[in-house]
């Protein structure tokens, strides 16, 4: 798919009047278009400081999704068949017996979710099925029991067929065409010239997290329905547009998943994100300190009306960072110009 | 309602940086009395004297107060410091003739002042005129309690009264207002404590002139404005050449250029004043202690609050019907904000025999009491309380507020003596029924421990001693939801019996969250209780 050199979508927020993308706009979806996608690079840990609150996070988070509609690897199919064995084996042999459902906490059992055993299908999305204990691991092989029968499991279901077989409750790895995949114009207006894969308007995909707002994952949410973008194809909210499972309708892919801050769970899937947008101040200093996102790269927006403690948490926290790493000025002076009332501070992971 | 980005960066766009006017004010009398003051107060803290830090405190809080709200001068500063210190005499015989010449010198400046108008409030009503002509759209950056010595400054038949939503007391009343003309701010730029101000308001301004009116003296805090992730620095202020002096700073993205302007003259300043003592910075410093702790204010009503050590977690309810869940730990200033409600356990019984203190019990006697006298005779009573030794400044009003019917908490003086000779005076005690009761304490003293529940202290001392929330009393909670969120849809404190059948007896009390405010230093023991604001000031950064 060749798209247009110039974003032509028009803006709105807070119901205001249409306009061009303003600048703040184009520089924080560009920010997020522009950022490495290099898993052998040093980590990197950028901030970007806002004159006021806004769906920022959301519009970065929109840029990186944009990017990784152009990357042909950026996609859950390849894993998909181990996931579901992974879920299988903790349904089996965990959290269909366990005696405290669900406080993994205090279980200490390493599981951060409890696995229900219920899948689902696209081929027949008014089914569900449970993981059978006939499951052979040995073989690879799953084995789903519907209505207290069981079906066997069936050679070569690893191969594309098992694609079509999902955890109920999270979002397909691929979706058939005429079943709900992403329009491809409203992302095309932001690709910058870039080819999008087509494959990829069909399929789910987890390297890019968006971390929600201590306050609570309908806050972020909220504030990215603040703001629409009309483009050939029609007007959506951000909240749409980012693919967060549950935000989005009625589209199954999801091409971002969310990190409730508050809760500290992710909305689907075991998940080991690429790049992690953290939606304030808090949302940031709890990414910085959480195993889940220690090798994934972390862009936080925040912004300066806040309190002073709330500012030195923050502060102190990219002081800390300063033993190992370093500015990244190489990346800083290939950012988009910054509006006035932006400011950005990009940190290197050292290497020996 | 957060006003949205673009509006804001639109504002940015149109304007060229920020233009601040710094008015300093100096004064010949209000110099000797705050030069007394300071040098009384630093030689008060001495940490083996109780008494004299107790007094520092207070006139520190006094004087941080004249030094950054624009007070009036009247007899209140006079009786303020004479409610610390006492006679002159006294004063001698306590801490030596040095400081009584100091508080004498203290005195005779306040009575001077007395005679003229405070300069800052002149100074900020002819400013005012000036913009208000101009058609200028204004917003006054201010404590809340603060608020009422400017708004007397404007009022009929020569001024109009500020209009709503001129003030501005915190960050979230900031991030929330429109883009406007003109920021007044009285007193230095400080991030937390006297003075405080968002730094947002150098950082991310959505005005276009800030105008500041200080006493001389009073320095901004050098890393105001602080920004996590800009690297300039501020560059310092050009040395004075003359009246109007101008610089220019970085502030993150900001630049700011700084007119200032000197008014008024006070021989009695040294050279290089400036830099020797700037009270605030000098208290500030003075105002730590190993036995303090930072801590968080919760204001729950106008006139009370509670301290809490930051990022403490709090058991409260959040009356949004979408709020998941309703009942939780929270912290302040977080996920604790205003609208919602602390929750504080009561809980407990006093052994006295035959006598059970239900809450409110013990106060709806001496209260009752306290109202007859005051209708019989108010200034006997005052007489009484006095010769007693009940010796507080605005007496009569402290009687008019104790004689309020409580909320959550049970109006009453903040000291125990205080409290005991109330009592003694007003010759209160029983159960009311005129059997002889089998207390073995006096009677004043289970009324002292349910005011002192009312404001969350844990009772010691072989009496009960207060739990915390248990895990049990939680699930109490959550089965009382429908009567918490009916009661809450007043928005005032309340408490609600716990039931029986929980096998605790005592109440829940709600207390509304007015306000959250970070910048103070307490003492560990005052953590957790709820206290009077002109108590809890001592304690402002």
């Amino acid at each position: 798919m060749r798209v247009n050199t110039q974003t032509t979508a028009l803006f709105s927020e807070a119901g205001q009047e249409w306009r061009p993308l303003p600048p703040w706009v184009e520089f924080l979806t560009r920010l997020g278009y522009r950022w490495p996608n290099d898993a052998t690079a040093p980590r990197r840990i950028a901030l970007v400081s806002m004159p006021c609150d806004s769906a920022g996070a959301g519009l970065v988070a929109l840029g990186v999704l944009v990017r990784d509609l152009g990357n042909p690897n950026a996609n859950e199919i390849d894993g998909h068949y181990d996931a579901l064995l992974r879920y299988a084996r903790q349904y089996l042999a965990w959290c269909r017996s366990c005696d405290m459902q669900c406080r993994p906490a205090e279980k200490d059992c390493g599981f951060a979710a409890m696995a229900t055993g219920r899948i689902k299908s696209l081929r027949k999305p008014c089914t569900g099925y449970m993981i059978s204990e006939e499951t052979d691991f040995g073989k690879r092989q799953i084995a789903f029991s519907r209505r207290g029968e069981t079906t066997k499991p069936i050679p070569g279901f690893e191969n594309r067929v098992g694609a079509n077989y999902y955890v109920n409750g999270e979002s397909p790895p691929e979706v058939h065409e005429t079943d709900g995949a992403l329009p491809g114009e409203p992302y095309a207006s932001f690709a910058d010239g870039m080819h999008i894969e087509p494959e990829n308007l069909r399929r789910s995909f987890s390297g890019l997290c968006l971390a929600g707002r201590v306050a609570g994952g309908a806050a972020t949410r909220d504030i990215c329905s603040t703001v629409r973008l009309r483009t050939m194809h029609g007007e959506q909210m951000l909240s749409e547009l980012l693919t967060v499972h549950g935000w989005c309708l009625p589209s199954l892919v999801s091409r971002v998943t969310f990190y409730n801050t508050r809760t500290r769970r992710f909305d689907r899937g075991p998940s080991e994100p690429a790049l992690v947008v953290a939606d304030g101040d808090g949302a940031f200093l709890e990414v910085l300190g959480s195993r889940a996102f220690q090798r994934a790269d972390v862009i936080g927006i925040i912004h300066r009306t806040l309190d002073r403690e709330d500012l030195e948490a923050v502060g102190t926290r990219l002081l800390g960072l300063r033993q190992w790493y370093d500015e990244d000025r190489e990346l800083h002076v290939t950012l988009p110009t910054m509006p006035r009332g932006i400011s950005v501070a990009v940190l290197r992971k050292r290497t020996h | 309602m957060p006003v949205p980005a673009s509006q804001i960066f639109d504002f940015i766009d149109q304007s060229e940086g920020g233009t601040a006017e710094r008015h300093e004010i100096a004064s010949a009398a209000f110099g000797n009395l705050r030069r007394s003051l300071r040098q009384i107060v630093s030689r008060c803290f001495d940490p083996d004297d109780n008494r004299a830090v107790e007094v520092a405190t207070g006139l520190r809080a006094l004087l941080s107060e004249w030094l950054t709200v624009p007070v009036p001068f009247d007899g209140m500063m006079l009786e303020s410091m004479k409610h610390w210190l006492g006679e002159p005499e006294s004063v001698q015989a306590c801490w030596g003739s040095d400081l009584r010449g100091l508080y004498d010198t203290a005195l005779c400046a306040a009575e001077g002042l007395q005679a003229i108008e405070n300069p800052v409030r002149e100074r900020l009503r002819t400013m005012i005129r000036d913009l208000r002509t101009q058609g200028a759209n204004i917003r006054v950056y201010c404590h809340r309690r603060a608020r009422e010595h400017f708004e007397s400054l404007m009022g009929p038949p020569d001024d109009y009264p500020f209009p709503d939503g001129t003030f501005l007391h915190s960050v979230k009343d900031y991030r929330e207002t429109e883009p406007f003309d003109v920021l007044i701010k009285v007193g230095p730029l400080r991030s937390r404590g006297w003075g405080a101000a968002p730094d947002a308001i150098l950082t991310a301004p959505r005005f276009g002139k800030l105008v500041q009116i200080v006493w001389m003296g009073c320095s901004d805090e050098v890393d105001f404005g602080y920004d996590p992730v800009s690297l300039e620095t501020a560059s310092a202020t050009p040395e004075a050449a003359g009246e109007v002096i101008a610089s220019a700073t970085g502030r993150g993205s900001v630049k700011w250029t700084t007119q200032v302007i000197r008014f008024g003259n006070d021989p009695g300043a040294l050279p290089g004043y400036v830099a020797e003592a700037d009270e605030l910075m000098v208290f500030r410093v003075l105002g730590q202690s190993p036995t303090q702790c930072a801590a968080t204010l919760i204001q729950t009503d106008r006139r009370h609050g509670i301290l809490y050590r930051p990022h403490t977690k709090v058991i409260s309810f959040d009356p949004d019907p979408t709020a998941r869940p309703p009942i939780a730990h929270r912290v302040p200033g977080e996920t604790l904000v205003e609208g919602m409600f602390l929750i504080n356990p009561c809980v407990g019984h006093v052994d006295l025999g035959e006598l059970r203190a239900e809450h409110g019990h013990y106060s709806n006697i001496w209260r009752t009491r306290l109202e007859q006298e005051r209708q019989r005779d108010a200034a006997g009573l005052i007489r009484r309380l006095r010769e007693a030794g009940l010796d507080l400044v605005g007496l009569r009003s402290a009687i008019n507020h104790w004689c309020e019917a409580p909320t959550t908490v049970i109006h009453a003086p903040q000291q125990m003596r205080h409290f005991e000779i109330l009592v003694r005076v007003l010759g209160a005690g029983g159960d009311g029924s005129g059997r002889p009761t089998e207390a073995r304490i006096p009677w004043w003293r289970p009324a002292w421990a349910e005011i002192r529940r009312s404001r969350g202290e844990a009772i010691q001392a072989g009496v009960e001693k207060v739990e915390i929330v248990e895990e049990h009393l939680l699930g109490v909670l959550q089965a009382l939801l429908p009567q918490i969120r009916a009661r809450s849809s007043a928005k005032v404190g309340f408490s609600i019996p716990i039931p029986a059948e929980s096998g605790v007896a005592g109440q829940f009390l709600f207390d509304t969250v007015c306000a959250v405010e970070y910048g103070f230093r307490v003492p560990v023991s005052e953590l957790g209780i709820i206290r009077e604001l002109s108590v809890i000031d001592q304690w402002r950064d």
